[in-house]
């Protein structure tokens, strides 16, 4: 079942390729979306500083962070 | 030291962007906290749904490891946990930043209406013309938030504090503060 064998082998290759598009759009699209919160969180800060904002500045940075330490992880995992 | 989290706040030490001298906050408002509950039940809700999949995925009879290596399900979970985050997140700093003032000389509304929307709309006390608050439903009134109905004759003809605590007494310290500055002469900051 020659056939079959790389048929089996092109759709593992395909799965493959599919979660690590999905992985790295994700990636992707969650980074932008926590630079877009942290530049929010800092203009809200400037136009009224509330007690929380270093908290919640700290926290958009750390997500912005983490997102981009598992693109690069992702990038260079598979 | 006040509460961060209060959503009704008396003279509150604080300051903004655009204040004139001698102007203070009397007044900040923001939406009663019990708003956020069904954000927060969604996100209890959320966490647990990883644990869920695969007795759902069993029943269905989906066999994950099949598919995905470990280290991939573990990536799709460490996924998951982030969107939840970015989720709750995203809610809180909806609601911290969603805030009403009202000050010896005008209202400030702060509009953090989505994403890529801020607003900020002011009003002079002396524009204001009518106010209307309300409250309605079962949480509004067990809880005593409701909504208030700014009329101004002003550029933006009408405010809204939305599921604000205590409306009503709102409502007093805003028509006193304008009594005040009705009694005031034209131009003066006091």
């Amino acid at each position: 079942m020659f056939f079959g064998e790389n048929f089996l082998e092109f759709n593992f290759l395909n799965v493959g390729l599919l979660v690590k598009v999905f992985f790295l759009l994700f990636l992707l699209f969650y980074t932008i979306f926590s630079l877009i919160i942290f530049r929010q969180i800092q203009l809200m800060e400037k136009t009224l500083p509330l007690p929380l904002s270093p908290i919640l500045t700290f926290s958009s940075i750390l997500q912005i962070g983490v997102s981009l330490a598992l693109l690069f992880a992702v990038l260079g995992a598979f | 030291m006040a509460n961060p989290f209060s959503a009704f706040l008396m003279s509150p030490m604080m300051s903004f962007e655009g204040q004139e001298d001698g102007e203070r906050v009397v007044l900040l408002l923001r939406a009663h906290l019990v708003t956020l509950v069904p954000a927060l039940l969604l996100v209890i809700f959320l966490v647990f749904v990883p644990f869920l999949v695969p007795s759902i995925l069993s029943l269905l009879v989906v066999d994950l490891a099949g598919v995905l290596t470990s280290g991939q399900t573990f990536l799709i979970g460490l996924f998951w946990y982030l969107l939840v985050f970015a989720y709750a997140f995203y809610k809180f700093i909806f609601w911290y930043f969603n805030i009403y003032l009202v000050t010896n000389e005008r209202i400030v509304d702060f509009d953090f209406r989505g994403l890529l929307h801020k607003e900020t709309s002011y009003a002079n006390l002396s524009q204001i013309q009518d106010i209307t608050p309300k409250t309605i439903g079962f949480f509004g009134t067990f809880f005593h938030y409701g909504d208030i109905f700014l009329q101004t004759a002003g550029t933006k003809p009408e405010f809204e504090f939305h599921h604000v605590p205590r409306p009503n007494e709102a409502v007093s310290k805003i028509l006193e503060e304008r009594r005040k500055e009705e009694a005031e002469a034209p131009g003066e900051v006091a």
